[in-house]
């Protein structure tokens, strides 16, 4: 009777410490990244100062945005919004609407976000592209699902100022962390080449494809073929580009302060 | 008084079925509660329902163990 005593506290005491145990390796195992980026931390890309990350955490998920605020040079550059809701419970759960929103843009203008995908079942991911046009801000919102008990939304805002940040940010400056670069990227520059054939334009060190139907200004629909007439060598251009099977492929273009988006 | 394993045993397990119990309601009504306006501490006993479960399911085991002869004779009456 003894030795089933002990087999039987030995089996209580791992079945207390399993979700101990669990916990713990969740939070070790855990593939994808919240921002690591320090609060005060700038990091420069395209002319761009990303400056740290706000994070909300009213309820039991975690909102974090990178950047929590942005300096561009000049009015009208394109500025990368990431956004990672951190859930507390894996996906999908029973109230499975929630939604990753942009709100109240001041100055700003959306130009693309993408789809928001789950990276793992504790971690939703989304990007905006947006367009500054002047010291303005942004709220991002993420919406609990419908009739969930652990929160109702999580709401953080990003500023946008026009010119530089102060000397002491700019001292700790650091080359564009992996999270700025998570799915789309923004090249700015001088048209250099036009493949019709490839069906792709090369601006600085980067080829990108021109596919499918465009909208333009006044809601003109143009095809592949007439966007890349749009697009002479020697011209200057914004090109917003998302990575799709190995090759960049445009989502926005700005060109003569005209912009044009795929679909 | 004296106090015995199997005592002990039975009031902690009496205890965790108490609060897995009531944090299991708890977690049961919160969305309607919520959406009644009257929300319920659903984080906290979330939390409290998944580790005190597990010790009540640990515990459960000593508690079988402590009374197998008297479980066995149940079965036995079953066949």
């Amino acid at each position: 009777m003894e030795r089933k005593l002990v087999v039987a506290f030995i089996l209580c005491a791992i079945l207390t410490a399993l979700p101990f145990a669990v916990n713990y390796a969740n939070d070790r195992i855990s593939t994808s990244s919240v921002p690591s980026t320090a609060s005060s931390e700038v990091v420069s890309s395209n002319g761009v100062y990303y400056i740290g990350y706000a994070s909300s955490h009213e309820g039991d998920d975690i909102l974090y945005v990178v950047p929590a605020e942005a300096y561009v040079e000049k009015p009208g550059t394109l500025v990368t919004i990431n956004v990672t809701v951190k859930f507390k419970h894996a996906q999908p759960c029973p109230y499975s609407n929630w939604k990753i929103t942009i709100e109240n843009p001041e100055n700003v203008e959306v130009v693309n976000e993408t789809k928001t995908v789950l990276k793992d079942p504790y971690t939703a991911f989304k990007q905006y592209t947006v367009k500054v046009l002047g010291n303005g801000s942004v709220d991002v919102v993420y919406h609990y699902g419908t009739g969930c008990p652990y929160g109702t939304e999580e709401k953080v805002t990003v500023k946008f100022y026009i010119g530089k940040p102060s000397g002491s940010a700019l001292n700790q400056t650091s080359a564009p962390p992996e999270i700025l670069n998570t799915t789309s990227i923004n090249v700015t520059g001088e048209i250099k080449a036009v493949d019709t054939l490839a069906r792709a334009v090369v601006v600085g060190n980067y080829t990108i494809e021109i596919r499918g139907r465009w909208t333009g200004p006044d809601n003109v629909t143009l095809n592949w073929r007439e966007m890349l007439s749009l697009l002479q060598p020697g011209k200057n251009v914004t090109i917003l580009a998302s990575e799709e099977n190995g090759s960049l492929k445009a989502d926005v273009i700005i060109i003569d302060g005209k912009t044009y988006r795929k679909g | 008084m004296k106090c015995n394993l199997r005592m002990c045993v039975s009031l902690v397990l009496f205890a965790l079925w108490l609060i897995t119990g009531i944090t299991g309601t708890i977690l049961l009504l919160g969305p309607l509660t919520a959406k009644l306006g009257h929300p319920l501490p659903v984080s906290t006993a979330d939390t409290l329902h998944e580790y005190f479960g597990f010790a009540f399911f640990g515990l459960s085991v000593v508690h079988v163990t402590l009374n197998w002869n008297a479980l066995k004779s149940y079965f036995k009456r079953l066949a």
